[in-house]
């Protein structure tokens, strides 16, 4: 295995050698045969999964959620054996759960107590159960993995779940201008001058993750000539697998969405979203392609649930429980994951919000076990101070 | 020279190294009319005329702002365009639904493109600084409902407030400003229990309370999360501010004089809205029967809270020191804040006049946000030249991801290099200082003639503000600008001269922080 650090110092020596440089090696962690993916998909604002996935078997839906209750007690599509209806725009994870593919927790969710966004993702980033820490858990997992060179962020910038790394991991932002770094003495110099500092590392991942990527994007532009600009999830769903399947040895992804915190008019905003969210991962499945969707986990996850009651404006305010899915190929799916007490008053968290059954770290580890076979050690070092149970 | 620490005196004028480097940090970076005129003046100065003094444009570049849609006030544009305007009323079929989205894209297009000519152009860079940091502290999404008419409003209206010396003041005039209403829904927020509230149940449409600009009145705004408030206090917060929201052009004086309705701009207070019961605030009884006034007396609350104290000198270290600012500094700031009640320029003196404020200038080391970079860079390049593409400086800031009135959620854009620092943040770095080193970015001047037709239609077409003049950086100039450069870098541009070694400087690591 290459100590990227030490390559990356070894450059900066000779100017003349960056021409020749064996860019491709430094992706070369390929995963041990029989190795799984898993993408962490985070749907920031506090997605209401009350409303995505409804409990509609419960009689006090309709009462709890005047408004926001009706469309999926009249065309919720039901998820056998559950209680349990998925909201029209999200028939896509219906079609996955009907299909075995997909488990969802309704109560899922973390140690939060602020019900602050921006405090309840830290948390969920970091998953040590602190809001302040040095790494966060997907950078600890791609350490376990073997380093950055197995991990990849399909982010803008590099999320609190990945920071703590040694070498950044590569960032490979779906939208916006992309790395495009031209080639050539005057890049070589910048290379030397910032060799050895926080910015080089960030510079010489830029440079190693830009020509993986033109490479897939190569294919992908006779393939997509005429197609309809890229545009929502599904687009970027699609461009992502197509990334994955040329690059298999990237076995740990993260991805985020935004757009989830409805305070009003909830329903028309929040079914535009799950509809552009659940069509994605239907689109990235297409684009995995059957094999690798075989060995492809998806956690997708939120920072809280919401209020159980709609408040006055047709929405609804921050809450505590909420909705966690584990889909794809490798998962066992077709199960409700951890209990759901009702809609009552004593049931509630605070008489306000949903509890949390299942918390976040558990869910996650189970997930990295069942695909990296990490064993309790690796998975303290992950997520230390989680509930332990298992939720395979 | 404050070689030491100990030796910093805020009354002596500024040496170079010292003026460059507090534009750099309190400012967007220097150029050469900038650093004359900072060799003039004491931090002290520096610090009050940023708060005290506001700030000029060249002409050109005035007479372009002004050019703009924004520069028509927005009481002159609300009956058409308010709640329930003319306009807005005429526009029922689709395509003059699309012509009303394109006029209020054009408005958000604008406000974009000014704030960023400024902040490019403006002659007191720690006034735009510091005004920027309290865009950022009270943020708002543009793009959401009326905001795109209301952003640049809501610029000039903090502005108006940051000469009052005094934070309260800004909290006012961000609280009752219709951009911040509106961006965190108080404006649809309604007491059950009153005159709307109770109509609206009779009429079998009940409304309620949102707890959304409450909480993030207390968690953003004022206090900081973690300091001891309750879910209870949110929920009482909601029910005092119920009320305020939104003038609109459909609403008779008579009725609005008749309910005692309060009018200031476009913002109103409703007491038809509004919640008149008893409530309970962080542990202070709100009597029952109070309206406007309790508002008042909540923010004030709040002002002078001394964990709001402490939030704010944290926040504001956190952005002109350190990603991690020293335990000392942060309570000297936050001593200061509660024994001045919340003036800013007390707040901020202990903060400039600290051994590690001096010591860090002599060795910038934090990592330039994209706004710094994008415009320390074409204030490098263009000195002594206008900036006048409002467009590129615009597609640059929104490309690095920190558009001014474009970041979704309410936090703000982040200060610390965690969260700007990756591998897209350099290329795109990069790039931008190379396409300027080789004339490529038209900073100077756009075209302003529309696109020709391509020669072949499918190849992608340049957007107008593509072409146009770009500046002609000088490397003597640049040099000076950037300031010294490390043994390193210095190395590794041995081999380079001419336009890439311009490139190069505004692209080493020295020039990636401030």
């Amino acid at each position: 295995m290459i100590d990227r650090r030490a390559f990356i110092k070894g450059l900066a020596v000779s100017a003349a050698a960056f021409c020749a440089l064996p860019l491709n090696r430094v992706w070369a962690y390929p995963l041990p045969p029989g190795h799984q993916r898993l993408i962490v998909l985070f749907l920031r604002g506090g997605l209401d999964g009350l409303y995505a996935i409804a409990p509609v078997d419960d009689p006090l839906l309709a009462s709890r959620r005047p408004t926001l209750s009706t469309t999926v007690h009249d065309q919720g599509i039901r998820l056998a054996g559950t209680g349990f209806a998925a909201h029209p725009s999200c028939a896509g994870l219906a079609t996955l759960f009907a299909a075995g593919e997909l488990s969802f927790a309704p109560c899922a969710g973390s140690t939060d107590t602020s019900r602050s966004h921006f405090q309840a993702q830290d948390l969920f980033e970091l998953g040590t159960g602190n809001i302040h820490g040095p790494s966060g858990f997907m950078a600890r997992a791609a350490t376990a993995l073997g380093g950055a060179g197995s991990a990849i962020s399909f982010t803008q910038e590099v999320p609190l779940s990945f920071q703590g790394l040694n070498v950044p991991p590569a960032v490979a932002p779906l939208s916006g201008s992309g790395l495009k770094l031209p080639q050539g003495k005057l890049l070589d110099a910048i290379r030397q001058a910032h060799a050895g500092l926080t910015t080089g590392e960030a510079l010489e991942q830029a440079i190693a993750t830009e020509t993986a990527i033109e490479s897939t994007v190569g294919m992908d532009v006779t393939a997509a000539r005429g197609a309809p600009a890229v545009n929502g999830f599904p687009g970027l769903a699609q461009h992502m697998g197509r990334l994955l399947v040329s690059q298999p040895q990237l076995g740990l992804v993260f991805f985020d969405l935004g757009g989830f915190d409805t305070h009003v008019s909830q329903d028309g905003i929040l079914s535009r979203s799950l509809e552009n969210f659940s069509t994605g991962l239907l689109a990235l499945k297409d684009a995995l392609g059957t094999e690798e969707w075989r060995r492809t986990r998806v956690a997708v996850m939120t920072e809280f649930g919401r209020t159980v009651r709609e408040n006055g404006t047709k929405g609804t305010d921050h809450g505590h429980g909420g909705l966690a899915l584990l889909a794809g190929g490798a998962v066992r799916g077709g199960r409700q994951l951890g209990g759901f007490n009702g809609l009552d008053d004593a049931s509630l968290n605070q008489n306000r919000d949903l509890p949390v059954e299942v918390d976040w770290r558990d869910l996650l580890s189970s997930a990295m076990r069942d695909a990296y076979g990490f064993d309790k050690a690796a998975l303290n070092r992950i997520f230390p101070g989680r509930p332990g149970k298992n939720w395979s | 020279m404050p070689s030491s620490a100990a030796g910093w005196d805020i009354d002596r004028a500024m040496d170079e190294s010292t003026a460059r480097a507090m534009l750099n940090r309190f400012g967007y970076g220097a150029d050469q009319a900038s650093l004359t005129q900072a060799l003039q003046q004491t931090p002290r100065q520096y610090l009050l005329r940023a708060i005290h003094g506001g700030s000029a444009l060249p002409p050109a570049i005035q007479a372009q702002i002004d050019a703009l849609p924004i520069a028509v006030p927005l009481d002159k544009i609300w009956p058409d365009y308010g709640p329930g305007g003319a306009v807005r009323q005429a526009s029922q079929d689709e395509t003059s639904k699309k012509a009303l989205q394109q006029v209020e894209h054009g408005y958000l297009d604008a406000a974009v493109q000014a704030r960023m000519l400024t902040l490019a152009n403006a002659d007191n860079q720690g006034h735009e600084a510091l005004l920027s940091f309290w865009l950022n502290h009270f943020s708002i999404y543009g793009p959401k409902g009326l905001d795109p008419l209301l952003a640049w409003d809501y610029t000039r209206a903090l502005e108006r407030a940051m000469a009052d010396d005094s934070f309260e003041s800004l909290l006012r005039a961000s609280f009752f400003h219709p951009a911040m209403q509106v961006y965190l829904d108080n404006d649809q927020s309604t007491s059950p229990e009153s005159e709307t509230g109770l109509m609206a149940e009779q009429r079998g449409k009940p409304v309620g309370i949102n707890e959304n600009l409450a909480r993030e009145v207390m968690e953003l705004h004022t206090l900081g999360v973690g300091a001891g408030y309750s879910q209870q206090d949110v929920q009482q917060l909601a029910r005092i501010i119920t009320g305020a929201g939104l003038y609109s052009p459909r609403m008779q004086q008579r009725a609005l004089d008749r309910a005692g309705a309060q009018r200031d701009g476009q913002f109103l207070f409703d007491p038809r809205r509004h919640d008149f019961g008893l409530k309970l605030f962080l542990g202070q009884a709100f009597p029952p029967g109070h309206g406007l006034d309790e508002i008042d007396r909540a923010l004030h609350l709040l002002a002078i809270h001394p964990a709001t104290a402490h939030h704010v000198s944290l926040q504001l270290a956190q952005r002109f020191l350190s990603d991690t600012p020293p335990q000392s500094v942060i309570d000297a700031m936050t001593r200061a804040y509660e024994q001045s009640g919340g003036r800013l320029s007390a707040t901020l003196l202990p903060l400039i006049a600290s051994p590690a404020f001096a010591a860090s200038l002599q060795t910038p080391g934090k990592f330039k946000e994209p706004l710094d970079y994008i415009v320390s860079t074409a204030r490098a390049a263009c000195s002594g030249q206008a900036i006048g593409n409002g467009q590129l400086l615009s597609a640059a800031a929104r490309d690095m991801g920190e558009a001014p009135y474009l970041h979704s959620t309410p936090d703000g854009y982040g200060v610390r290099e965690a969260d700007w620092l990756s591998p897209p943040a350099m290329a795109k770095r990069i790039r931008f200082a190379m396409g300027i080193a080789a004339g490529r970015t038209p900073l100077a001047r756009a075209d302003a003639v529309p696109d020709k037709p391509a020669q072949d239609a499918s190849a992608p077409q340049k957007p107008a503000w593509a072409t146009g003049e770009a500046c002609a950086p000088d490397l003597a100039t640049v040099y000076r600008l950037v300031g010294p450069l490390s043994p390193n870098t210095t190395a590794a541009a041995a081999q380079l001269q001419g336009k890439a070694l311009i490139g190069f400087t505004l692209a080493s690591p020295e020039f990636m922080r401030r």
